[in-house]
């Protein structure tokens, strides 16, 4: 739908740095319709200058990270889970199609300021304990309603002992509290990741700030 | 040299204190500790979709099945998050140990956590390690959808992988072909929206609660090959909330009555689907009121021409009753001044607060985002 919003506007070519479509929801081809989709999306793609990544190659989010996802940088995405890019130091936000398509086209992305709220983690987890089990922590605390307009930014000594893939599982699970998005910084362990993804020359350290409290 | 950050509000959390956690059904909020439901049976267990479908989980998970046998009475679904992820569990053999312990393996999709494939048993227990547990999007309505971690099916002693297989063969790369676009009988217009009305009369269409997501709204699972088809889509719109929404509204809109809508707190939770607004547009909603609305699906309401009105009365949600005619005029104006709004419902005056900013006033001026911008451009 985006795709046919973005036709609508009559614009040649994608002003972003990259645009990727990916195929990972509708991929059970129990008639033409998801076929037929697929097929748009990739002749559509192929005349705008939008990466496609086709049925099989994974779902948006993880192959974001892996592929294509930059600290530092921002990435507005038709899908609410797209926060989950703020695991890898994106500023990274879910909305609606028609948003993306306007930005595909090279006009801004419109938001109110958000508030921040610091999550300050200390400590390491314990065996049978995962980063699963921290955001569901803060679903507890924070609950679904009531965080609209709410960015969260991770930060504290904690945060030294998280992967990339536990930092994205706690980033994409803020989609379920309501905020804007969820960040963690990019250091030493970002650049670990993207240096065996090979894409050593996507990192740029982005720090978190100290408290003034401390 | 540092630098110092004031925050609205801070938390601090102890790692070293949490235990497993589990999100019982139907919200992801509904927290308890894994040790509080121990015992429970259970008939699915699913791990994948961009929660926890990475190298490391499905690693974790590898380790904890090697040499181990599925329960019987549990059928095991494993979908690997990407083809890297996939390629690189079969290039180093933990997926023989995931296959030998009897798990089903599905593609690298969103699948099940979207319902799509996998709906679990009647009244079945699932755990998943998925985000969402709303219910019925699971793709059975009496499914019991627990989320947790994939650690919590087992331990495992990780190691790092300091390089991954990188293989971009399923990217087919930017071009400007210039080739034909394949257009199927499933792809449809794109969205069209009325402009803005400066009267408006018509029915409450439709009361719900608190929390009302965008699968009550715009359901997903096997509805969501239609999305690229607006009048087939708009057939589901609230199909599991009240499955005579859509054929009333849609009658009532072809005979100039247009429907509202009246809800609780925090409306328009989950999926960012615009198809939750474009749907409900296409069948004659105008004005969704609201205690408070979610920050996604606000946007898409305005964007393809729907008012949000925020009650200042927060009890004036409990005189409203659905059937209920109401009645807007000086629409215009009052989106182009901004403040609040009158409207009339049932014979009596309510004001409430047009939710959009300066920009998203304007939109709603020129019926939709798509108008606004080819205006602008």
């Amino acid at each position: 739908m985006a795709y046919l919003q973005f036709e609508a506007m009559n614009i040649p070519k994608v002003r972003t740095d990259i645009s990727v479509s990916y195929v990972d929801h509708n991929t059970l081809q129990m008639g033409y319709e998801n076929a037929d989709d697929h097929k748009y999306l990739q002749t559509m793609n192929s005349n705008f200058g939008i990466y496609y990544s086709k049925a099989g190659n994974g779902i948006c989010h993880q192959v974001h990270l892996e592929r294509f996802g930059k600290p530092g940088a921002t990435l507005l995405g038709s899908d609410s889970h797209t926060p989950t890019g703020g695991g890898i130091g994106m500023i990274a936000i879910g909305a609606g199609g028609i948003d993306v398509a306007v930005a595909m086209g090279g006009g801004p992305f419109f938001l109110t300021c958000p508030r921040v709220i610091n999550i300050r983690l200390t400590g390491k987890l314990r065996p049978w304990v995962a980063a699963k089990d921290v955001i569901l922590k803060v679903l507890e605390i924070l609950t679904t309603k009531g965080n609209v307009g709410y960015v969260v930014e991770y930060t504290g000594p904690g945060i030294d002992t998280l992967s990339v893939p536990e930092r994205a599982t706690i980033t994409n699970m803020g989609a379920e509290l309501g905020v804007t998005t969820s960040v963690f910084p990019g250091d030493n362990i970002t650049k670990e990741f993207l240096t065996a993804q090979g894409r050593a020359d996507s990192y740029r350290e982005i720090l978190c700030c100290v408290r003034q409290s401390n | 040299m540092k630098y110092y950050a004031v925050y609205d509000r801070v938390i601090d959390i102890d790692l070293g204190t949490l235990v497993p956690m589990v999100a019982c059904p139907h919200s992801p909020d509904n927290i308890k500790e894994i040790k509080s439901i121990t015992g429970m049976k259970v008939d699915q267990v699913a791990i994948g979709s961009c929660t926890n479908s990475s190298f490391r989980d499905l690693m974790t998970v590898a380790e904890i099945l090697k040499g181990k046998k599925v329960h019987p009475d549990v059928s095991f679904i494993v979908a690997p998050g990407s083809k890297q992820v996939f390629e690189m569990i079969a290039a180093n053999g933990a997926l023989a140990h995931i296959i030998a312990a009897g798990a089903r393996i599905m593609e690298s999709a969103c699948g099940f956590c979207i319902g799509s494939g996998q709906a679990p048993v009647t009244k079945g227990i699932s755990l998943r390690t998925n985000n969402r547990n709303f219910e019925g999007r699971s793709g059975t309505d009496s499914g019991q959808i627990y989320l947790v971690s994939p650690e919590t099916a087992a331990l495992s002693a990780l190691k790092g992988e300091d390089k991954f297989i990188i293989d971009d063969s399923l990217v087919i790369p930017p071009a400007f072909s210039g080739g034909d676009i394949f257009r199927g009988p499933n792809i449809g217009e794109p969205p069209y929206t009325d402009p803005l009305l400066d009267e408006i009369s018509g029915v409450i269409g439709l009361k719900v609660g608190d929390k009302i997501t965008t699968d009550h709204i715009m359901p997903a699972g096997q509805r969501l090959k239609y999305r690229s088809n607006i009048p087939e889509y708009s057939k589901y719109v609230f199909e599991n909330v009240d499955a005579e929404f859509s054929s009333r509204s849609l009658k009532n809109k072809n005979s100039g009555v247009y429907t509202a809508i009246t809800a609780g707190e925090s409306y328009g939770q989950g999926s960012s689907r615009e198809h939750a607004a474009i749907c409900p547009m296409y069948l004659g909603v105008r004005v969704v009121m609201a205690k408070s609305f979610e920050r996604i699906h606000s946007g898409n309401l305005v964007n393809f021409g729907i008012i949000p009105l925020l009650f200042i009365n927060s009890s004036d949600y409990d005189k409203i009753k659905q059937g209920d005619s109401f009645k807007i005029t000086g629409l215009v104006d009052s989106v182009k001044n901004g403040g609040n709004l009158k409207i009339e419902i049932a014979g009596s005056m309510f004001e409430m607060q047009i939710l959009a900013t300066e920009r998203q006033r304007k939109i709603l001026l020129a019926g939709g985002l798509l108008n606004y911008t080819r205006e602008n451009m």
